[in-house]
């Protein structure tokens, strides 16, 4: 029935717009649909166009990458493997998020070095979880397994793996490989299943949408442009207007009829599906089959052979390090001897044999001297020597280029050039002598143990005496004893006493050797200080008057016992502990 | 392919809504809307209801003289062809000021114009595509008619009424509407 109504201002309420426009202009509109979801609506002719022109750049970039990925897989004689790539591909973009365009040159990375597509789609997959894990991005993590595939691993390093440089350089690919899916396993599904993960998911639907847009509209312009592509661009604007008008028209918000719009454009080119069948790369025919075939096989039978070279190869890396390792080791012995050889010509060392010859004289020749001036001389000589020997040592450890040795060693020659110096200007010094001399008195010759023997052995004499012979002799106040020296007997003696001066010859303090006794009958060492204090208070006590001392033998040998009392003289004198009195 | 003329009718934003606010918060502006709105459609109705054909005006056997309204005679049967009754056609000849439902293309109409009945749409609309058919040729020789309009929106009624309205019926709904979103609009203000 005809409805006869006039509607006064109408408003545009949308919900049933879409489906009439869908109707009536088909697939025109459907397209429309979806360009007004995916720019909104309230875009432009402006955005349109740049839209359009993204999309067409997004196809082309899309389609260069694969048709190089494709080029790559023929030259590998992969070239049957190409669909399933693809395939691979496809899922692994919408079940991870990863853009295809990140993922085909990581898997051309890969498939160019292993030579396998099957090993290749694996380690892209560990590449893809490695990547979530370690937030490096995926090509160069594919780069980085492909290297290791070969045997360089160095850029493994950087994933913080667990494994120091060396284990990664002894350690085979496999292990490495196992060693990288038990830290990074499943972490690319679980970055995926992240918020971020599906707006990832997002933006690769988002930009395989504009990659058909972009390759439709580039196929329709083309075509509508006779094959011109420069000529097909400059018809983008037009058709990015007419689209948006079709917005405005579904949306209610345009002022123009669908007919006008259209009017505009030649719109029946621009939807044409493109002409490209997809590449399957199978043929129909049994023979194009058995090709296909013989050529998967030839790949099989080409990536089997590669793998054993693979790991020939790593073998014959590894023993080349393990000779390495061993020639390494030799060296670093061979060096250790050497050090030891150096070490043991210092045995052989004519100068240093000489200087400690010169030294070892000195010390003989200071026991022989007999005035300052000797002395002195040999002070000068053993200065010398010194510095001889510290020059020598300075000169090893500057061959040695030892820091420490060289420091020590320059103190050392300056200390000696410095006594050398002092002892040239005769500026001498008792203490620089003294330090000279001490250096040079052997230690072994006069020590306590030294002394105990030679005390025990008066000891030894005097018991012999006592047991023999009678032995009398005179202390303190010209009496004479007739008894045995006993400690009780020396001690009433030095009581008796009164003053400080020697007594006579037979005052305990004076025996043989230049030791002394002391009031408790005790056999004390040479002291120089004391026999000097000693001296003196003789001197101050019996300046005028002579000491005699009488000595007591049993019987025996008269010129022995003169021999022996000389000598006892000429020891003490010589020490300095009995000096004849000066009229 | 002909092209054939489409008038889009006039657009407004918001109207609907308008309306809606109108009724909840000033009631007393939705009535004043609805009947400036009456008033300026009203001449067009009423014009449209003078255009309409009495007994006597349309083909005798048309019309109802000397016979009872049967189910069948009924102006409003699907039966057969309806008679042509004036005080019912013209009774349905009117106009409405509330929104209408969304047509199929998600248009509302805030007012309408109408023409109910069969009959009166048949006189309304006869020979506008095919005038040389023997029910429009007896009809214009006997009682002559003007068919005024534009597209689909050409008859000898209400179309007619409406186009020589000149649009003023349509402007004092758009104003009257105006004026009252204006009014909710300064009393809905906050002044300090």
């Amino acid at each position: 029935m005809a409805t006869v109504k006039i509607d006064i201002a109408s408003e545009f309420t949308g919900k049933k717009a879409f489906k009439q426009a869908e109707t009536a202009s088909d697939k025109l509109v459907k397209n429309t649909k979806k360009l007004a979801g995916a720019f909104g609506l309230a875009f432009g002719t402006a955005q349109v166009v740049a839209y359009g022109k993204a999309a067409v750049k997004a196809f082309a970039e899309d389609d260069k990458a694969a048709t190089i990925l494709s080029k790559t897989l023929s030259n590998l004689g992969l070239a049957f493997a190409d669909p399933r790539i693809k395939t691979f591909i496809a899922d692994l973009e919408k079940q991870y998020g990863v853009l295809d365009d990140f993922l085909r040159p990581a898997y051309q990375k890969l498939v160019t070095t292993t030579g396998n597509w099957q090993k290749s789609q694996e380690l892209l997959r560990t590449a893809l979880d490695l990547s979530a894990q370690s937030g490096v991005d995926l090509v160069t993590v594919a780069e980085d397994l492909g290297k290791a595939y070969v045997g360089n691993t160095k850029g493994l390093q950087k994933y913080s793996l667990g494994i120091t440089k060396a284990e990664l350089a002894s350690l085979s690919f496999e292990d490495i490989l196992k060693r990288i899916t038990k830290i990074s396993a499943g972490q690319a599904a679980a970055a995926a299943d992240t918020y971020a993960g599906k707006l990832d998911k997002l933006t690769v639907a988002s930009a395989n949408l504009s990659e058909k847009i972009g390759g439709a509209l580039l196929d329709a312009f083309i075509k509508f442009n006779g094959g011109d592509v420069d000529k097909a661009t400059g018809k983008i604007e037009t058709f990015g207007t007419a689209v948006e008008n079709l917005i405005r028209l579904a949306t209610g918000t345009g002022d123009k009829s669908l007919s006008e719009i259209l009017n505009g454009v030649d719109y029946k080119y621009g939807f044409i599906p493109t002409d490209k069948k997809p590449n399957t790369n199978r043929s129909a025919s049994p023979a194009g089959t058995a090709k296909r075939l013989a050529a998967e096989k030839k790949a099989q039978a080409d990536a089997l052979k590669a793998e054993r070279e693979r790991v020939r190869l790593a073998k014959e890396k590894a023993a080349a390090e393990a000779k390495a390792l061993k020639d390494k080791r030799l060296g670093i012995a061979i060096d250790k001897a050497t050090l030891a050889l150096g070490k043991s010509s210092d045995v052989f060392d004519l100068d240093k044999i000489q200087v400690a010859a010169a030294l070892t004289s000195q010390a003989e020749q200071l026991g022989k001297a007999t005035s300052a001036a000797q002395v002195m001389q040999i002070a000068n000589d053993t200065a010398r020597l010194n510095v001889k020997k510290s020059i020598s040592d300075l000169e090893d450890a500057i061959a040695a280029k030892d820091e420490k040795a060289i420091i020590a060693a320059t103190a050392k020659l300056n200390e000696d050039i410095k006594i050398l110096g002092t002892l040239s200007k005769q500026d001498l010094k008792l203490q620089d002598i003294k330090s000279i001399l001490d250096s040079l008195k052997p230690k072994d010759l006069i020590n306590l143990q030294n002394l105990e023997a030679a005390l025990a052995l008066l000891g030894q004499i005097a018991a012999a005496t006592a047991a023999g012979k009678n032995v009398s002799g005179t202390f303190g106040g010209g009496s004479v004893a007739s008894s045995v020296i006993t400690s009780a007997s020396v001690a009433a003696a030095i009581g008796a006493r009164t003053g400080y001066d020697i007594s006579g010859a037979t005052d305990p303090r004076v025996t043989y050797g230049g030791q002394r006794i002391d009031s408790a009958g005790n056999y004390n060492s040479y002291n120089a200080e004391m026999a000097l204090a000693m001296g003196a208070g003789r001197y101050q006590g019996n300046q005028n008057a002579g000491n005699t001392i009488i000595v007591n033998t049993g019987i025996g040998d008269p010129n022995a016992i003169a021999e022996a009392i000389d000598q006892v003289l000429t020891d003490a004198v010589q020490r300095g502990t009995l000096r004849q009195a000066t009229p | 392919m002909k092209q054939r003329r489409q008038r889009m009718p006039a657009s407004v934003k918001g109207a609907v809504e308008l309306r809606k606010a109108l009724r909840q918060f000033t009631p007393d502006l939705a009535k004043g809307l609805s009947k400036e709105m009456s008033q300026a459609l009203r001449p067009v109705v009423k014009n449209a209801r003078g255009y309409m054909p009495n007994e006597n005006q349309v083909l005798s056997n048309w019309g109802l003289t000397g016979d009872r309204i049967t189910a069948a005679s009924s102006a409003f049967s699907n039966a057969k062809f309806p008679k042509y009754v004036p005080s019912i056609v013209k009774a349905n000849v009117g106009f409405k000021t509330t929104p209408s439902k969304a047509n199929s293309r998600g248009f509302r109409s805030l007012a309408s114009l109408f023409n109910k009945t069969r009959a009166g749409a048949i006189y309304e609309v006869a020979g506008t595509k095919n005038p040389n058919s023997l029910f429009v040729k007896n009809q214009e020789a006997k009682y002559g008619s003007q068919i005024k309009g534009e597209g689909a929106r050409k008859g000898r009624g209400l179309y007619r009424a409406y186009e020589e309205d000149n649009g003023k019926a349509l402007s004092a709904v758009v104003k009257a509407i105006e004026a009252a979103k204006s009014k909710l609009n300064n009393r809905a203000t906050v002044k300090g």
